[in-house]
């Protein structure tokens, strides 16, 4: 049974200290990380640069020579079909190196987009060589939130293959309360999302009048309420059970798959 | 692979899947992790060919 009723518990980021990285592994390994490696990478970062909302960050294919670590807003990894209908591959949240597969690749086999205003720390590739390079233990890290990305891509095919409308929502929900709770963005279940209904389709393989209906069905059972971008779960083992949903992919420090 | 004789394999559904109808859309959810929406016209057509198909394999399974 997959199945998650626990809510969670993480200490608040130290964003005095780390204003830009900050939230980099919270919740999930930023513990185990020392105050070096946190200055190291702090330091790395080579600019911030702010984007509005809905604005395309990276394309398919072309070559990337920097990497981009989320400090406020929302960004989504997407992919459109020959007709221009677009698959949200992933949902990014602040914290998260939303490119870092780009250093070793060099490329990006999807687009990158904000979807609110976003604000982001850069990172150089040369940069992240001398890291790889002098700092290993760091780099176990760096890779450590690559996988994790990895983690939540099989999640997102499970909900697409196995998932009804109701389950894919749910799950989608479920994932961003557990994330945002780590990274201390989300609490008791409530959270600011500034998707659209055409953002959740996206994300869940449904027509947004799918999504309305669903979302509704969601709200008349007492699960979920999503309104102007802001969520609230009203019953959280409930959600989780219909999304079948368990956070232990998440690595998260409070849960039973924390990395020794 | 789950494939240890407990049941859980892929296999096709006894049960059949929920229909509504919203904005002019008809939907159908599930069984699995069946969720799609067509218009009217399209579920129409759906429709007709999942009976038609459904007597065929009635068919071929009463010999």
């Amino acid at each position: 049974m997959r199945d998650d009723p626990e809510a969670m518990s993480v200490p608040a980021p130290d964003l005095a200290a780390y204003p830009l990285t900050g939230r980099f592994l919270l919740g999930r390994g930023r513990d185990r990380m020392t105050a070096e490696q946190m200055r190291i990478l702090e330091d790395s970062a080579t600019e911030v640069k702010e984007y509005p909302a809905r604005h395309h960050l990276v394309r398919r294919g072309e070559p990337v020579h920097m990497s981009m670590m989320l400090i406020d807003g929302y960004v989504s990894r997407y992919m459109d079909d020959r007709e221009g209908y677009r698959q949200l591959v992933s949902v990014h949240i602040p914290g998260d190196f939303v490119d870092l597969h780009g250093f070793p690749t060099g490329r990006l086999d999807h687009d990158i987009g904000t979807l609110g205003p976003v604000k982001m720390a850069l990172f150089d590739h040369r940069t992240l060589v001398g890291i790889t390079e002098q700092h290993p233990q760091l780099t176990r890290f760096l890779w450590f939130a690559t996988l994790t990305d990895a983690a939540m891509h099989r999640e997102w095919i499970f909900r697409l293959g196995r998932l009804g409308a109701d389950g894919r929502l749910a799950h989608f929900f479920c994932e961003l309360n557990a994330r945002l709770e780590m990274v201390g963005l989300a609490h008791g279940g409530t959270f600011e999302l500034p998707l659209t209904q055409p953002d959740l389709a996206e994300a869940c393989g449904l027509t947004g009048v799918h999504v309305n209906r669903t979302l509704r069905a969601l709200r008349e059972q007492g699960l979920l309420t999503f309104r102007n971008g802001h969520v609230e779960i009203l019953d959280h083992a409930g959600l989780c059970s219909v999304a079948e949903f368990d956070s232990d992919y998440l690595y998260s420090d409070c849960g039973k798959w924390k990395p020794i | 692979m789950n494939d240890d004789g407990a049941g859980h394999t892929q296999r096709a559904q006894t049960k059949a899947g929920s229909v509504s109808t919203e904005n002019g859309q008809v939907m159908l959810d599930g069984p699995d992790g069946v969720a799609v929406a067509m218009t009217p016209d399209a579920a129409a057509e759906t429709g007709r060919r999942l009976i038609a198909a459904a007597e065929r394999a009635g068919a071929h399974l009463n010999g």
